[in-house]
């Protein structure tokens, strides 16, 4: 749904750089990292978040939970590579 | 600096000898060595690539100028260039040299779509930069062609009133020269009947001068006495001043009606006098066949008409430059135009408007450079003129999201509020980030938060061990464990905390824990313990306190006591301070004399090869001991430090 190296710009106006996807048990996983304003360099804002559709429009919701990010980092670590 | 140009040089020193190695198969054990010669080349590549990063990042910033930032581009794409040429000519000579492939090991560099990217932009660059110049120099000859045209234009006029003059001089002359004439008056219309009539006349003249002039010639053949023929040749002189006198007419009525035609600009003043100067020819050679010597009346008005002529030329040539100059200006301005209109291109104007150049741009004429899908809400996002309607701004993007979101824009009047975590707009990662440094940055932290979140995660699978009986430690000797809590801070004076990255949200539920993450000098009363490479270089047994595996409380309680902290001593590392074992448990029953281990008051004499010398095994019961009867360890126990760069 979000694709990658692409800049996404949130309702409350921060923006992020999608870097990678990761795809386990039929849900997808983007690593997301805020960007400063003039999208020079990144910020120290990182997010694992998924993606959903709703009355055409999307959203974006953050993982969080140590047992669910042990589960899912391995798996961007291996891709990121 | 010096330390790191000394590193490379030795790592480059082990490539080229492993590479002989290698080549010359020289290894007895091939094997091995293709394994070191790839950590080398690994090695050798991660080298450059963390002095290309340094570098890189010298060129992460916001030029103010578009100058500046054509410089900061071209430093970019030959710093990537090189670093693309250092990678290609490692990965080409590795392969050489084994056959086998070395990419997959090393770390991913900027593709030619980003090294692209930067070239497109730099192009656009130099191209608004030249054709600036080129539009500046063109405005400077169209100002200096309009001052030589303006110049050559009042040249013109004066030309133009000077012509006036001239025609006046002209027919002055001409009437100067038949002032004795019955015509100095006559208009051209009463020229025009007078022709009419001496026309005739010259006709019937000429024929009479002919006919008497062959006649006489005849008679002369024939034979006529002298007296006679002369009288005959008076008589063919009559015909031809008779003639002559009636041309002479002619040509004094011809030659006025020109003059009085006034012509005040050039061609036509020029054509008059030549018209005038060829009717003065014909009567020259007229009077010469005739051998008409009597003053000629036109001499001046010959002369005049020679300097009038000079003068008319020079208004030719004045005509002429400004034809020039008009032509060259319409070629220039139209250069201009195109100049013009080549830094209306989109690329040309989204970067002057991003270098504050311009305030805005018609948008009916762009496509969007980034690729933006909105429902376009947000006009901050882009510049409109207030003329253009909604319904002609130009939308979407070939990515997913494109379809979901219809283009209500020539519907919508209100503002489209969106959640927080709602997408809102996407667009293409522009070139002034670089993708690949991002991607390094994001896969430090990545791989932190996994090693600390599996640190923890093993951490607390452990069981928490009881206090045990000495008949439990025996039966447990050949595995101890080894834990620490990691759910109270430590405390130690010169402790460095590490913490993770500012506002990571990954971590959000991971506070920080003030972990004593390197090593710092123990205190006297702390207990240290020697691990497994400690073992292997030894061969010798280890011991470990019991205060560690038995009594946790203890342990904790120390933990938060700074002066009584149990430190782990990591390998590599020594316990300078350790001449004694543990004491911190008040019930340890053993002495300093227990141990055969040397003290010493100079740190550079421990070694980490120092080991008891007494007896392996027999210590006491009150402790564990590790390792076979022989002394060789039977077990491992790994120490991870969660933050250093490599494990134990």
């Amino acid at each position: 749904m979000l694709e990658i190296n692409k800049i996404i710009t949130l309702g409350n106006d921060e923006e992020y750089l999608v870097l990678a996807n990761y795809e386990k048990n039929n849900e997808n996983y983007y690593y997301i990292v805020e960007v400063n304003e003039t999208k020079t360099d990144i910020k120290d804002n990182y997010k694992i978040v998924t993606a959903r559709k709703e009355n055409d429009k999307i959203f974006i919701d953050e993982i969080t939970g140590k047992d669910k990010l042990k589960e899912i980092l391995p798996g961007f670590l291996e891709i990121m590579k | 600096m010096k330390m790191d140009i000394n590193n490379k040089k030795a790592i480059e020193n082990l490539y080229k000898v492993l590479r002989m190695n290698i080549y010359i198969k020289a290894s007895s054990d091939m094997d091995e060595s293709l394994k070191e010669f790839r950590k080398a080349a690994k090695q050798l590549d991660d080298i450059d690539q963390a002095s290309y990063e340094k570098k890189f990042e010298e060129y992460i910033y916001t030029a103010i100028t578009l100058e500046e930032e054509q410089k900061r581009l071209e430093e970019i794409i030959n710093l990537i260039k090189k670093r693309l040429s250092l990678r290609d000519e490692l990965v080409k000579d590795f392969e050489n040299v084994t056959g086998l492939s070395l990419t997959e090991d090393l770390k991913a560099l900027p593709s030619k779509e980003e090294v692209s990217k930067y070239e497109m932009r730099l192009d656009n660059i130099k191209e608004y930069l030249n054709s600036q110049k080129e539009i500046e120099a063109t405005k400077k000859e169209l100002i200096d062609l309009t001052r030589d045209l303006a110049r050559e234009e009042d040249m013109k006029k004066i030309h133009e009133e000077k012509n006036e003059r001239l025609e006046s001089e002209l027919l002055d002359a001409f009437k100067n020269a038949i002032k004795d004439k019955q015509y100095v008056d006559l208009s051209i219309s009463e020229i025009d009947s007078e022709l009419d009539k001496i026309a005739d006349r010259v006709e019937e003249t000429y024929n009479t001068k002919e006919v008497t002039t062959k006649c006489v010639k005849d008679l002369e053949k024939a034979g006529a006495n002298a007296d006679s023929a002369l009288e005959y040749k008076g008589f063919v002189r009559d015909a031809e001043l008779n003639y002559y006198n009636y041309k002479e007419q002619q040509f004094i009525l011809s030659i006025y009606k020109l003059i009085l035609d006034i012509q005040l600009t050039y061609p036509n003043n020029s054509l008059k006098r030549e018209s005038i100067k060829k009717i003065l020819e014909e009567r020259k050679d007229l009077r010469k066949q005739l051998r008409i010597d009597d003053h000629d009346i036109f001499t001046s008005l010959t002369k005049l008409l020679e300097e009038q002529s000079k003068y008319i030329q020079a208004e030719k040539e004045v005509l002429e430059n400004i034809n020039r100059y008009n032509e060259r200006i319409k070629y220039k301005e139209n250069n201009l135009v195109k100049l013009e209109s080549l830094n209306n291109r989109v690329e040309i104007l989204s970067l002057l408007k991003e270098f504050n150049l311009i305030d805005t741009y018609d948008e009916e004429e762009i496509e969007p450079d980034y690729k933006v899908t909105t429902s376009i809400s947000d006009k901050d996002e882009v510049s409109l003129k207030e003329d253009i309607d909604s319904s002609q701004i130009p939308v979407l993007t070939p990515i997913e999201i494109e379809d979901t979101i219809t283009d209500n824009s020539s519907e919508v009047k209100e503002e489209v509020k969106y959640a927080d975590n709602e997408i809102k707009q996407v667009i293409d990662v522009p070139p002034t980030m670089s993708i690949s440094l991002a991607t390094l940055k994001a896969q430090a932290v990545i791989s932190k938060v996994n090693r600390i979140l599996n640190a923890d995660k093993d951490k607390k699978e452990e069981v928490p061990v009881k206090p045990q009986t000495k008949e439990e430690v025996k039966e447990e000797s050949k595995e101890p464990k080894i834990e620490f809590d990691l759910a109270k801070p430590i405390k130690d004076d010169d402790k460095k905390e590490e913490q993770l990255p500012i506002n990571n949200n990954i971590t959000s539920d991971l506070k920080p824990q003030n972990i004593p993450l390197k090593t710092n000098p123990i205190p006297k009363e702390t207990s240290s313990i020697l691990l497994n490479n400690d073992i292997k270089q030894n061969d010798k047994a280890f011991w470990i306190p019991k205060e560690l595996n038995i009594d946790l409380a203890g342990l904790q309680e120390n933990l938060t006591n700074p002066k009584e902290l149990n430190n782990l001593n990591f390998p590599g590392t020594l316990n300078t301070n350790n001449t004694s074992i543990p004491t911190g448990n008040e019930n340890s029953s053993l002495k300093k004399e227990d141990f055969a281990f040397t003290p010493s008051n100079n740190a550079t004499d421990l070694n980490i090869n120092m080991a008891p010398i007494g007896p392996p095994f027999s210590f006491g019961q009150d402790y564990s001991i590790v390792g076979q009867p022989d002394g060789k360890p039977k077990s491992a126990i790994n120490v991870v430090d969660v933050n250093s760069s490599k494990e134990a």
